[in-house]
C-alpha cells in the first residue's frame, strides 16, 4: 500500500484538484513542465514501469501530432521557418502545440494516479461528506452493475443454449440480445423488490441515519492539508495577479524573475513533487526498517 | 410462559382464494431453535414474514404474535428492525451495498448508531464469522456461501433477539450449507438467539433443532422434539417431507426395532452395531458392463478453457464422454468448473484447446441453432435466467418444441406432474426457487430435445419435487434422451445417475457406475454409505441400507 493511499481520501481529493486545477488555467512553460515530471514521475512511482512504458504508446503520438499540426493551422508568431502553400509555419506555434500537448499529458497522468488511488469505497466516502443520501445510492449503484452486467453474459447463455440466436444475422442477434435484456431487467426489479424488502428489515427508512466509514482523520491529514492548501492559494494568487502570465504570440516571452513569480514557481513545484517525494521517502523508510530486522 | 406465542394465526393473501395459513398456535421459548418443514408452498415463509413486520405481505390477517408478552404491532418501530432478523432465499438479493463492511454497517447506520460504535460492532461479528479475510472486498467478488454469511452477518450485527432464516441454504452447495449452518447453530447455542428456520434438506439440521414443526397446507401437522416428530412420521411413510427426513431416521423407521432414534450417522453406526446378528455382508453389485459398450454421444477430448487471457484454466485437459441414453452425473466441489464443462459441452463457451464432438460431429460445425434443434438444451444454474413473459402460463406457451418427433410427455401431463397448475397464472419472478426450477424444467422438456444438460436441477427443490423429477429423468430416459446432469445433491445422483463422475482441478479425475463411485469414496457419498461402511459393503441408497441391515438383524 502506497502512502498517499493511507491519507484520508479529503485530503488527496483536495490535492489533486489543485495540481490539476493549476496546470489547467496555466500556459506557463515552467509550470506545465514541473507539472509534467511531477506528475509523470508519480505515476512512474505507483504504476511501475510496464504500464507508464504502455501509456506512451499512445502519450508519445499525441504529443508529436499536436506540435506538428498546431503550426498548420495557427499561423501566429514573429519567427518564420518556412513556408507551406503560402502559409508561414512559425517556431512560435510550434512550441505553443508542444507546450498544449504537454499539458494535456501531465493532466492524463495526474487523472491517471487519482483513479489509481481514489477507489470506490473513497469516493462512497467523499459523496457522504456532501450527501448521505447520495452517498448510498452510489453505493449501491456499484454493487448492482457488476452484478446485473453478470447476469446479462448468464442470461446470454442461456438463451443461446436454448437456441435463442437462430442465425448469425444481425437481426437475428438483436433480436435475441433484446429478449436477453428483457430477461435481465425482470430480474432486476424482482431483486429490487428483495433488496428493498432487506433494506426495510434491517430499518432502513426509520429516520435519520449515520454515514459509517473506515477512514480515520489524523493529525498528519490536518497538517498535509493546510500545506496543501498553502500552496495551492498562493500559486493560484500569484497567477490570477498576472505575475506568471506568458505570451507566446508574436515572440515568445522570456520566463519572468521577479520575486512573486520564482515564489510562484517554487509553491507550485513542492506541491506537485510533494506526491511523489512522500512516496519515494516511504519507500526508503521501508528499506532501512527492513535492513535493521 | 412462551417467549413467542402465537395465537390462532390465519392469513390470506390479498388476491387469493385459499388461505395461505390456518389456525395456526405455536410456542416457541428463548433459546429454541425451530425448524419449519414442509413442502414448497406449505406457508412456512408466509409464517416467518408474519414475525417480522416489516415485510409482512398485504393480506388478510386474524390471531395474534406476541413476542415477551407484547404484541409485535407494539413493538417500536426501531426494536422491531434490531431485535428480529430476517434472512432471505437468496444470497444475491439481500445484499444492498458495494462492500462487505459497509454491508455489515448497513443496519447499524438505520438505526443512527454512533460510527465509533458500528466499528466496534462490525470488528466484533467480522471476527465471530471469519469474515475479517475479506472485510475489504467488493460483495461481487464473493461467493454464494459467503454472501449468505455475509447477510447473516449483518443481521447479527444488529445484536437480534430472534433471528428468522427462510431456506437460507438452499441456493449452497454442501459445503456452503455446513459451515452456515455450523454458524446458526453457534449463534444458537453460544449467543442464545432464539432461531426459527425453515427448510427442505433436513440431514444436517435435524439432529441441530429443538423444535421440529411440519407444515401442510397452511396448518401445522406435527410440532415437537426432533425424537418425538421422528416417531410419529413412522407410519406418514408418503408424507410429502418423508422421503427428506434424515438418514437415520428412516433407517430407524425401515428397521423398526425400537430404542431411541438414531439422529446422525455415528448413533446410527453405534444402533446397528448393538442390533447386528449376522456378520459382514456384501451387497451383490449389478453387472454395469454394458454401458461401455454403449454409442457416444458427446466426446470432449483434451479441453482447455479460462474465463480472461491472464486467469487461470478453469478446464484443463478435460476427456470426458457421454453415452447415449443414460443419466450421467457430474459431482464435484463449488466454483471448481463443473457449469463451465457443461456450457461447453452445449456450446455456449468455446475451448480454446481441445475438441468437443457432438453425436459424432465437431461441435463448432453447428452452424447458428442447428445443434439446438431438438438436439440439445441445457437448463442453467439459475432458472430466472429462462423467464421474460408476465405469466408461467405464457412462459410455458412460448416455449415452442426444435424438433417434429411426438412430445415424449405431452403439455398439461407435465404441468400436473411437476405440480405448478396452482402457479400458472403467477408472475415467473414472484414464484419460490423450487417452483421456479419446476418452471423453467417444464419449459426446457417443451422444447422435447435428444440430449438434455441439467445444472443443478436439484436446487431448492423439496423432496418430494425431488421424486417427481427423478421419475420424469427415468421416463426420459426410457424414450432414449441423454442426460448430463451436474450436481451436489449425492443422495439424488446415487438413485438415479447411471454413470458418476468426479470433476477435479479442471478435469474427470474419476468416473464409474454409481455405485462403484459411491462406494469407493469415504468422504464425497451419501449418509447410508457412512452409516453402512464396515457392516455391509456396497450400500449407497438408503432403501438398500434399510434392506440389507433387516437382514442380518
Amino acid at each position: 500500500m502506497s502512502r498517499l493511499e493511507r491519507y484520508n481520501p479529503l485530503v488527496i481529493f483536495i490535492y489533486f484538484m489543485l495540481a490539476i486545477f493549476i496546470v489547467m488555467f496555466s500556459m506557463h512553460p515552467v509550470i506545465i513542465c514541473i507539472s509534467f515530471i511531477a506528475s509523470f514521475a508519480l505515476s512512474l512511482k505507483l504504476e511501475g514501469v510496464i504500464k507508464i512504458a504502455k501509456s506512451l504508446i499512445y502519450i508519445l503520438p499525441m504529443i508529436i501530432i499536436i506540435t506538428l499540426t498546431n503550426p498548420l493551422f495557427v499561423h501566429k508568431g514573429a519567427t518564420e521557418l518556412f513556408f507551406i502553400n503560402g502559409n508561414a509555419i512559425t517556431l512560435e506555434a510550434l512550441i505553443y502545440g508542444l507546450a498544449v500537448s504537454l499539458k494535456l499529458s501531465s493532466i492524463i497522468y495526474w487523472f491517471r494516479v487519482y483513479s489509481y488511488i481514489m477507489t470506490s469505497d473513497k469516493v462512497v466516502y467523499l459523496f457522504g461528506k456532501v450527501s448521505p443520501r447520495l452517498s448510498l445510492v452510489l453505493s449501491m449503484s456499484l454493487r448492482f452493475v457488476p452484478l446485473y452486467v453478470k447476469k446479462f453474459r448468464e442470461a446470454d447463455d442461456a438463451t443461446r443454449a436454448l437456441g435463442g440466436y437462430a442465425t448469425s444475422n444481425i437481426k437475428d442477434k438483436l433480436l435475441a440480445k433484446l429478449h436477453v435484456f428483457s430477461i435481465v431487467f425482470s430480474i432486476a426489479i424482482e431483486g429490487a423488490i428483495s433488496t428493498s424488502d432487506s433494506m426495510s428489515a434491517r430499518g432502513y427508512g426509520l429516520g435519520k441515519r449515520t454515514n459509517y466509514h473506515n477512514f480515520k482523520w489524523l493529525w498528519t491529514d490536518t497538517i498535509t492539508i493546510i500545506v496543501v492548501i498553502i500552496l495551492g492559494v498562493l500559486t493560484s494568487v500569484i497567477m490570477a495577479l498576472g505575475y506568471s502570465d506568458f505570451d507566446y504570440y508574436p515572440l515568445i516571452d522570456s520566463i519572468q524573475s521577479s520575486a512573486l513569480s520564482v515564489v510562484s514557481y517554487i509553491s507550485y513545484l513542492s506541491l506537485a513533487v510533494a506526491a511523489v517525494a512522500v512516496e519515494i521517502k516511504e519507500g526508503v523508510t521501508w528499506h532501512i526498517l527492513k535492513s535493521r530486522i | 410462559m412462551a417467549y413467542i406465542k402465537i395465537e390462532d394465526l390465519t392469513f390470506k393473501y390479498n388476491d387469493a382464494k385459499s388461505y395461505a395459513l390456518s389456525n395456526i398456535n405455536l410456542d416457541v421459548q428463548k433459546g429454541d431453535f425451530v425448524l419449519l418443514c414442509g413442502k414448497s408452498g406449505s406457508g412456512k415463509s408466509t409464517l416467518l414474514k408474519m414475525l417480522k413486520r416489516e415485510i409482512t405481505p398485504k393480506g388478510d390477517k386474524t390471531g395474534s404474535i406476541n413476542i415477551d408478552d407484547l404484541d409485535i404491532n407494539q413493538l417500536d418501530s426501531k426494536s422491531s428492525a434490531s431485535k428480529i432478523g430476517f434472512v432471505q432465499q437468496n444470497p444475491d438479493n439481500q445484499i444492498v451495498t458495494d462492500k462487505v463492511w459497509h454491508e455489515l454497517a448497513f443496519g447499524l447506520e438505520n438505526l443512527a448508531v454512533t460510527p465509533s460504535q458500528i466499528r466496534l460492532r462490525v470488528s466484533e461479528v467480522s471476527e465471530f464469522f471469519g469474515i475479517t479475510k475479506w472485510y475489504h472486498k467488493s460483495t461481487s467478488e464473493l461467493s454464494g456461501g459467503q454472501k449468505q454469511l455475509l447477510n447473516l452477518a449483518a443481521i447479527m450485527a444488529m445484536n437480534p433477539d430472534i433471528l428468522l432464516l427462510d431456506e437460507p441454504i438452499s441456493q449452497l452447495d454442501p459445503i456452503a450449507s455446513i459451515e452456515f449452518l455450523q454458524s446458526v447453530r453457534r449463534i444458537n447455542t453460544e449467543l442464545g438467539v432464539t432461531v426459527i428456520m425453515s427448510s427442505h434438506h433436513l440431514e444436517d439440521i435435524f439432529a441441530m433443532s429443538s423444535k421440529v414443526v411440519v407444515m401442510d397446507s397452511g396448518a401445522i401437522q406435527i410440532d415437537g422434539t426432533p425424537a418425538t416428530v421422528a416417531e410419529k412420521m413412522q407410519d406418514m411413510q408418503n408424507h410429502a417431507v418423508y422421503s427428506g427426513l434424515p438418514t437415520p431416521v428412516r433407517m430407524y423407521h425401515g428397521l423398526d426395532k425400537g430404542g431411541v432414534c438414531p439422529l446422525n450417522v455415528k448413533e446410527s453406526r453405534e444402533y446397528i452395531a448393538s442390533h447386528i446378528t449376522k456378520s459382514k455382508s456384501r451387497l451383490m453389485q449389478q453387472d454395469q458392463s454394458g454401458i461401455t459398450s454403449m454409442e457416444n454421444v458427446i466426446e470432449v477430448s483434451n479441453c482447455y478453457f479460462r474465463y480472461n487471457r491472464n486467469g487461470r484454466d478453469i478446464i484443463s485437459g478435460a476427456n470426458f464422454t457421454v453415452k447415449k441414453g443414460i443419466i450421467t452425473a457430474i459431482l464435484g466441489g463449488n466454483g471448481a468448473g463443473k457449469s463451465t464443462l457443461l456450457k461447453a459441452m452445449a456450446g455456449v463457451v468455446k475451448p480454446y484447446a481441445g475438441s468437443i464432438n457432438v453425436c459424432g460431429k465437431n461441435i463448432k460445425s453447428y452452424k447458428g441453432s442447428s445443434l439446438y434443434k431438438g438436439l440439445i438444451s441445457m437448463l442453467p444454474q439459475d432458472p430466472t435466467l429462462l423467464f421474460s413473459r408476465s405469466t408461467v402460463r405464457e412462459e410455458l406457451e412460448s416455449a415452442k418444441p426444435l424438433r417434429d418427433d411426438p412430445q415424449i410427455i405431452p403439455n398439461e401431463q407435465l404441468t400436473q406432474l411437476l405440480d405448478i397448475e396452482y402457479i400458472m397464472d403467477m408472475n415467473p419472478h414472484d414464484i419460490s426457487g423450487g417452483e421456479a426450477q419446476k418452471v423453467a424444467f417444464a419449459k426446457i422438456l417443451k422444447l422435447n430435445p435428444s440430449i438434455l444438460l441439467l445444472d443443478e436441477p436439484t436446487k431448492g427443490l423439496d423432496p418430494s419435487a425431488k421424486k417427481v423429477l427423478a421419475d420424469i429423468l427415468l421416463s426420459l430416459k426410457g424414450s432414449g434422451v441423454t442426460i448430463v446432469l451436474v450436481s451436489h445433491d449425492v443422495e439424488f445422483c446415487s438413485m438415479y445417475a447411471d454413470i458418476c463422475s468426479m470433476f477435479f482441478d479442471g478435469g474427470i479425475v474419476s468416473e464409474s457406475d454409481a455405485r462403484g463411485f459411491f462406494t469407493a469414496n469415504s468422504y464425497y457419498t451419501t449418509a447410508s454409505a457412512r452409516i453402512a461402511k464396515g457392516f455391509f459393503d456396497g450400500v449407497v441408497t438408503t432403501s438398500e441400507l434399510i434392506a440389507m441391515a433387516r437382514h442380518c438383524i
